[in-house]
């Protein structure tokens, strides 16, 4: 079977016509977004494409605001949380591409994007030069990592007699009785953490092939004690706040903050899944140039990054960076030394190649 | 006032005969356009190309809708959809048939206040401000789960949020309005004494509701199920958050296909059939019932 993101998936009107509508605001609102290109004279202007707030209100202060300072440069930010790449694809198809960079963007959609030539190739000085200052981990061919994450196991202490410790012990219903959840919108996730419960080594699993069947029915065997899959970041933090769920696969961050809201959690990196985010720089931006210069603005600014992420509770690529954050925030950064080392890392070249069936079949778990 | 004065010959020439609230053709034709130009570009396009990319995405023809058919998922989620919506309707027919017949009585002015102000409350409010409002009550630490359980009845919460019911309950209950507004007209429509007439004519009670009173207000039914059931197979956030991603509803699976999946052929097709199913409904309901009780709840 052809994956289907091998084929360009049409757009539906909608999309096309609301994307120039959109861009028909934006021109006359503002005089120009991405299509006034850096000419002679005037001023580049930058869209970067953001998650809304407080994640957009972050970004602006800690690092737009002194990137514009620098540089002069216009630079706006919109919200598109969720729809990077949906909207990229009709932006493509209506010929009008509004926006220059991603922040943000989702592992699992980066690497899709890339396939699908939605976002730049980094070009080879702008890499270079980044690479002075971030760990080759966190440069890939499209991109910075950034505000990466840990799928973490999570648990309420006054719930359950004993919380696990790590996740071969979350996926053992038996001995560690209680009600779960988890994330519905990334089979990746469940898929890889179900095959660390299977017996892959953490440290393998960047280039491990999931066995599909064998996966399936380690997550079948606790699909009964699932109280519900979660989809966005508020649910996860809901299903622990109305006790729906005693313990689940959670987002890190959203984990520390139901902890800080005064319900007790264990939280577990032991077996975790690192997850980074990603800087693109959006293909056919006009201001691609300006563009990779924001980006590696931001690769460079350790005391920016650290600001950024101590007000978010995300983790930054810099590893100067945990100089600027106090410890009791650092030691809940997927980054930090002692978390990051207990990751694994999902195989997303695998992922890529068996899209549809993968999906297909995650989807036919939750609803068949 | 007095260049009309100066020109009393103007007058004449204008229409003649008594004033009439029908426009002359040309003026007609211009004030109603720009209403016609957005429902072409904003409704009619965008549902002609949503049909047409159903048949061209992809592998074009059938194979989107065969595609459809194929997942599990998927059709476990249609005839979920279908199947909540159905109780949906059920429900909103009961409790808002006996809301609008009691609406519709003679009666104490602030109760019936009262009880229009409950009707639209609902209305009033955003969709999520209501979903969260039942994830309140519902959850295991929740309003209802605490009380039956400070009262002794439940030693344990029972489940309550994230399943099928909790997603009818909302549904009912940002349906109930619908119901009601399409079924007031016929029940308020309908001649009380018609009732007492039947039971001097030595019919019981049941008989007089049964024989009389249905067949005139069926139509009112008719009308409101219909209207209830069409815009409850197309719930997207009430599913989602009361049911949770685990619970099939279509909605939830096109938006899956549109942002998590980029199949938009897919989505396209899931969503043409959705709309062919309301379609059908609200035309067989035409051909039943006639087009004037399907507006008499529509206008509302």
């Amino acid at each position: 079977m052809k994956p289907f993101f091998k084929r360009r998936p049409r757009i539906n009107a909608l999309g096309a016509s609301a994307a120039t509508a959109a861009a028909l605001l934006t021109v006359t609102a503002c005089g120009g977004g991405s299509g006034t290109s850096g000419a002679e004279g005037e001023t580049p202007s930058l869209v970067i494409a953001s998650w809304g707030d407080p994640f957009t209100s972050a970004t602006q202060e800690h690092l737009v605001a002194p990137f514009v300072e620098e540089t002069g440069y216009d630079v706006q930010i919109v919200d598109a949380p969720g729809k990077f790449l949906a909207s990229l694809e009709s932006q493509k198809q209506a010929d009008n591409i509004e926006w220059d960079i991603l922040d943000s963007t989702s592992g699992p959609d980066a690497y899709i994007a890339y396939d699908q030539g939605l976002i730049e190739r980094m070009p080879d000085d702008v890499r270079d030069r980044i690479l002075k200052e971030l760990p080759e981990s966190a440069v890939t061919e499209f991109g910075i990592t950034w505000s990466a994450l840990g799928y973490i196991i999570a648990c309420r202490t006054e719930a359950v007699e004993k919380c696990p410790s790590k996740t071969t012990e979350f996926f053992n219903s038996e001995d560690f009785p209680g009600s779960r959840t988890s994330i519905a919108t990334s089979p990746m996730v469940n898929l890889s953490l179900a095959e660390i419960a299977n017996g892959v080594a953490v440290e393998d699993l960047a280039t491990h092939e999931i066995d599909l069947d064998r996966a399936f029915k380690t997550l079948e065997s606790i699909k009964s004690e699932m109280a519900t899959f979660w989809s966005s970041g508020d649910q996860n933090m809901q299903v622990f706040e109305t006790g729906e769920a005693d313990m689940g696969i959670s987002y890190s961050g959203r984990a520390y903050q139901v902890d800080k809201q005064g319900i007790p959690m264990n939280i577990t990196w032991d077996e975790g899944l690192y997850n980074p985010g990603f800087y693109n720089v959006v293909k056919g931006s006009s201001n691609s140039k300006e563009a990779w210069e924001f980006v590696e603005w931001v690769a460079t600014h350790p005391e920016a990054q650290a600001a950024w992420g101590e007000a978010l509770g995300y983790s930054v690529p810099h590893p100067e960076a945990f100089d600027f954050v106090s410890a009791e925030v650092a030691e809940t950064l997927a980054d930090f030394p002692a978390n990051r080392e207990l990751l694994g890392l999902m195989n997303y070249d695998w992922y890529v190649e068996n899209y549809e069936e993968v999906n297909t079949r995650w989807q036919e778990f939750l609803r068949g | 006032m007095t260049h009309v004065d100066s020109h009393p010959q103007r007058l004449k020439v204008g229409r003649s005969g008594p004033w009439s609230a029908a426009l002359p053709m040309l003026p007609a034709v211009f004030m109603v356009a720009p209403l016609v130009i957005v429902a072409l570009l904003f409704i009619v396009y965008p549902l002609v190309k949503l049909g047409i990319d159903s048949f061209t995405g992809g592998s074009g023809g059938f194979s989107n809708y065969s595609a459809v058919f194929q997942s599990a998922a998927i059709r476990n989620s249609l005839v979920s959809t279908l199947l909540m919506s159905a109780v949906v309707t059920v429900l909103c027919l009961l409790l808002g048939g006996s809301l609008a017949w009691s609406l519709s009585k003679p009666g104490n002015k602030i109760l019936k206040t009262l009880l229009w102000t409950a009707v639209l409350l609902p209305f009033w409010m955003g969709v999520v401000v209501k979903t969260y409002a039942w994830a309140v009550l519902l959850a295991n630490n929740g309003l209802i789960n605490s009380f039956f359980m400070r009262i002794g009845l439940i030693d344990e919460p029972m489940t309550l949020l994230y399943t099928p019911m909790a997603v009818v309950l909302g549904m009912t209950y940002t349906m109930l309005p619908y119901a009601v507004l399409a079924m007031y007209p016929t029940m308020a429509g309908f001649d009380k004494e018609l009732l007492n007439s039947a039971s001097v004519l030595g019919s019981s009670n049941t008989g007089a509701m049964y024989r009389v009173w249905l067949p005139l207000v069926r139509p009112g039914l008719v009308a409101g199920g219909a209207i209830v059931f069409a815009i409850s197979i197309g719930f997207y956030i009430t599913p989602v958050l009361l049911g949770g991603a685990q619970t099939p509803f279509m909605a939830t699976v096109i938006g899956d296909d549109i942002f998590a999946y980029f199949n938009y052929p897919r989505a396209a097709a899931s969503s043409v059939i959705l709309l062919v199913i309301a379609l059908t409904v609200l035309i067989a309901t035409l051909k039943t019932v006639g087009v004037k009780a399907l507006k008499g709840g529509l206008e509302k």
